[in-house]
């Protein structure tokens, strides 16, 4: 392929004078498909969840086209509920997930100094379940919608409660066997970010002295250990109901349909946080290199992750106050959900801190991270206000909901993931990306995303439920608002896709230094732009004052 | 190209972390299983 | 849409300041309403301070934090000249912005625990209504009488939701929240409510009441309410319960003391044929989970 000679330049630069593909030169099927290393993995991840954005995209945008106007005019409610269920499932573990995994496979080896993931095959394994179980989980939608085969997708919300989730026909069966694929594939990528950072850091480099999106994956990867099992788990009990006679969840066999909730949220808190851990992360590497600062209080923020991660396993039932439960709990859940702002106030306090009295420059990639710090903040605030029982009587399953939660996940999660994608690119590709072209995809899309979801805010605290195809005409006019920022949003990700063809494909762009940002600190920034296709085959010797935290005093 | 041919020291401790966090995870998953099926 | 979209938009930014600067209060959602209402009830007036204390106190931070990123973004530009300093740590800053959120969220918990102790006393009720979630209707029993009705959505509403109808909606009054049999209620008078469902869950809301609660079938959920002021008050299912939920309001009309007497009075007068059974009703289980 082309581009292996454009990196066989770099490779006098290099720490290993290991020959780039070990003496023979790979077939794009061999290079793809039965790929071990962990840099192309990375790519396949991270192009993967950008196919997958924008399937999800485009359902949104189905969503918000009904949402235009009062009435129905394009979709039926069947499938205005399948579009709103697999909205959810294709963002969450489609593109949300592998991106963050992505991220963690080109990023964490060279951070850490290791050659490669702990266990290269397994990580081939874990991307190319992927495809597979996607390709499950949207075949019954893609029949219905293309071809008028079956019954259409899961309609029961990607919560899948039952009864209602066990109303779908066969669906049901491939969106659980989907779910438990994304599940063994999210337990091996776990499993590799743990055994790499735990067993793979070069000598010399202390778990202290590793970037905190080291450190963020690390608890993630714990996290997903924790509770991608109680969810396979949930799901298997779901299945064995509507297909087996059990009645796990089945008032009439004498089950319980809260526990399902119960079981669902235990997975489904902490999942939360899987999706905003490493996003912390991405933001904690990108705003002391753009502020020419270190990191306010590292150890501060480590600690601050790890509790919130603790606290994300007992705040469940917020998800549920209005289930009924009895007093006690909720004052449990109520009091145990408030004390998770004391954490992440932390953090929002040390990125601000971190940028006071700096020496900012603003390139995209800091762009997206300070417009996360304030966006994702405004996310954590009415995710406060939903902590109060009382006012979340109020607030539970209305569009206030649905503002909260895009908050924190597309400001939050997603405005992350974009900025790590712009902080990066020019050391995976080796070529910068057109800085003009990124603030244009900055201003659109932060302008759009928030006339997009602040209204939603309106539409929740008057009364509009979530999950509805149609309203009542004093809800059209900030739907209407709404509807306009979706597709401003939608689009201005064209620009995105074409920033990055121009870098990856074109490799059109200035060409970029080893170090790319003038305040970046760390191992990966020492090895050439692109790196040689095997990094640090021998553990590199650690200079502790190249490193972002090499003072582990401090 | 898949198969290293150096000996890195540093990857039978990491064989054992990922063969002992896979244990958890399986552990986690029947613990679940089975209590459920229990209360049921 | 177009040109009356156009003059409705005008209209709305009015209103958006009407809105922004008087109290008056919004029984049903009205274009542009930006809050939360305050409600007919002591529990949902509140419900709505506690809203408005927490949301109060967030802007208080988020212009404190804003101010200090936007105060950064504009002072410390290195095309200013700024350089950076070399400090990563303060010891005294971090120990007050862990211990001040402490103190604020304690502040909070103090209120929203004293409401939701009152939210949960369903005790010393005068009337029980047992409400029953369908796929997709609610079933509505005034429990110690035979009364007993399905209310669903209204049909004018429901000729207009189909695709294609041709009706326009906005020709229809209270689009997607009117019924045809309204939940009668009286005024200052403590209604309990038993709350669940027959297939899936649903969730019953009213805003102006102040809470929403879901009917979960096989499980009894208990709230209550002591309506002030008389009027009618719209609302919906609130939990996805399949392909009509957004097509399931309620509507409660609450009524003085004496005239609810005398409609539930006409209400069994209508149906003599089951006056008789009413004793052999047994009085619903109430299993709080």
């Amino acid at each position: 392929m082309a581009e292996h000679a454009t990196y066989g330049a770099h490779d006098d630069h290099a720490h290993d004078a290991h020959d780039d593909h070990g003496g023979h030169q790979q077939s794009f099927f061999q290079r793809w498909f039965c790929s071990t290393n962990h840099k192309d993995i990375g790519t396949l991840y991270l192009v993967f969840s950008l196919i997958m954005f924008f399937i999800g995209g485009a359902m949104a945008l189905v969503i918000r086209a009904e949402l235009f106007v009062p009435g129905l005019q394009l979709v039926h409610p069947e499938f205005f509920n399948q579009m709103t269920t697999m909205h959810a499932l294709v963002m969450i573990f489609g593109a949300v997930m592998p991106a963050f995994v992505g991220l963690a496979n080109w990023m964490i080896p060279m951070m850490v100094g290791a050659p490669d993931m702990a266990l290269p095959r397994m990580n081939n394994w874990s991307f190319w379940i992927l495809p597979f179980a996607f390709t499950l989980l949207l075949l019954p939608l893609a029949l219905y919608t293309f071809f008028g085969i079956g019954g259409g997708g899961p309609a029961g919300g990607w919560t899948l409660y039952p009864p209602l989730s066990l109303q779908g026909g066969n669906n049901v069966a491939f969106t659980i066997f989907a779910i438990h694929m994304m599940g063994i594939s999210s337990i091996m990528g776990a499993i590799n970010v743990i055994a790499t950072i735990i067993n793979m850091r070069a000598p010399g480099m202390d778990l202290l002295k590793m970037p905190v999106f080291c450190w963020t994956w690390l608890i993630t990867a714990f996290l997903l250990i924790a509770v991608m099992p109680v969810l396979a788990g949930a799901v298997t009990m779901l299945l064995t109901d509507k297909f087996f006679g059990t009645s796990f969840f089945n008032a009439a066999g004498g089950g319980d349909p809260v526990m399902f909730q119960h079981i669902f949220w235990f997975f489904g808190h902490p999942e939360v946080y899987i999706m905003i851990l490493p996003a912390f992360g991405i933001i904690s590497e990108i705003i002391p290199t753009f502020a020419r600062k270190p990191l306010f209080g590292y150890q501060a923020m480590v600690y601050a992750t790890a509790s919130i991660a603790f606290l994300s396993f007992i705040v469940w039932a917020h998800h549920m106050f209005t289930v009924g439960m009895p007093l006690g709990a909720a004052l449990f859940f109520m009091y145990a959900t408030m004390l998770i702002a004391v954490p992440t106030g932390v953090k929002v306090f040390n990125w601000v801190s971190t940028m006071w009295k700096g020496s900012l420059t603003f390139e995209t990639p800091m762009l997206f991270a300070i417009a996360f710090v304030i966006l994702f903040t405004i996310g954590g605030f009415s995710g406060l206000m939903l902590a109060i029982v009382p006012a979340d009587f109020q607030y539970h399953d209305t569009y206030f909901v649905v503002a909260h939660f895009h908050y924190v996940l597309v400001t939050g999660a997603i405005f992350a993931i974009m900025a790590g994608v712009y902080y990066w690119l020019p050391k995976w590709t080796g070529v910068m990306y057109n800085e003009m072209l990124g603030k244009w995809h900055f201003w659109l899309s932060t302008i759009f995303v928030n006339v997009l979801f602040f209204p939603q805010h309106f539409l929740g605290l008057a009364g509009m439920p979530r999950r509805i195809p149609d309203y009542n005409v004093a809800f059209a006019d900030f739907n209407f608002i709404s509807s306009v920022g979706a597709f401003g949003f939608g689009f201005a990700q064209l620009i995105f896709v074409w920033i990055l063809i121009e870098c990856c494909l074109l490799r059109k762009g200035a060409k970029a230094t080893s170090g790319v940002w003038e305040g970046a600190r760390g191992l990966e920034w020492t090895l050439p732009s692109p790196p040689p296709h095997h990094t640090f085959a021998t553990p590199p010797v650690i200079d502790d004052r190249q490193l972002a935290h090499g003072d582990v005093t401090h | 190209m898949s198969d290293r041919q150096d000996p890195d020291p540093r990857r039978p401790a990491a064989r054992r972390t990922a063969l002992i966090v896979g244990l958890i995870a399986v552990g986690i998953y029947a613990a679940f299983f089975f209590r459920a099926v229990l209360n049921a | 849409m177009g040109v009356s979209s156009m003059s409705g938009w005008i209209k709305g930014l009015a209103l958006l300041a009407m809105l922004l600067l008087s109290t008056s209060v919004a029984a049903n959602p009205e274009p542009w309403q930006l809050n939360m209402t305050p409600g007919v009830t002591a529990s949902s007036k509140e419900v709505y301070e506690l809203h408005m204390i927490i949301f109060l106190i967030c802007c208080a931070i988020g212009v404190i934090v804003f101010g200090a990123i936007f105060y950064s973004v504009f002072a410390f530009r290195k095309s200013k000249g700024a350089v950076a300093a070399k400090w990563s740590h303060n010891t005294v800053a971090e120990i007050i912005w862990t211990v001040v959120p402490i103190a604020i969220l304690v502040g909070m918990a103090i209120p929203a625990t004293g409401t939701l102790m009152r939210m949960a006393d369903t005790g010393d009720a005068e009337l029980t209504v047992k409400i029953t979630g369908y796929q997709w209707k609610w079933r509505y029993e005034y429990v110690g009488t035979d009364v007993n009705f399905v209310s669903s959505l209204s049909r004018d509403a429901d000729a207009a939701r189909r695709v294609g109808s041709g009706i326009d909606v906005r020709t229809v009054p209270n689009y997607l929240l009117d019924v045809d049999k309204p939940l009668v209620l009286p005024v200052d008078t403590k209604i309990r409510f038993v709350i669940t469902a027959d297939d899936v869950i649903h969730s019953w809301w009213v805003p102006v009441l102040g809470w929403k609660q879901d009917a979960i079938p096989g499980f009894i959920n208990e709230a209550w309410t002591s309506i002030e002021v008389p009027g009618t008050y719209r609302g919906q299912c609130a939990e996805l319960c399949g392909k009509d939920h957004g097509f399931m309001p309620i509507v409660v009309e609450a009524r003085p003391k004496a005239e609810f007497d005398a409609w539930l009075a006409a209400q069994r007068a209508d149906r003599p044929d089951i006056e008789a059974t009413v004793q052999a009703t047994p009085a619903a289980t109430v299993n709080k989970s």
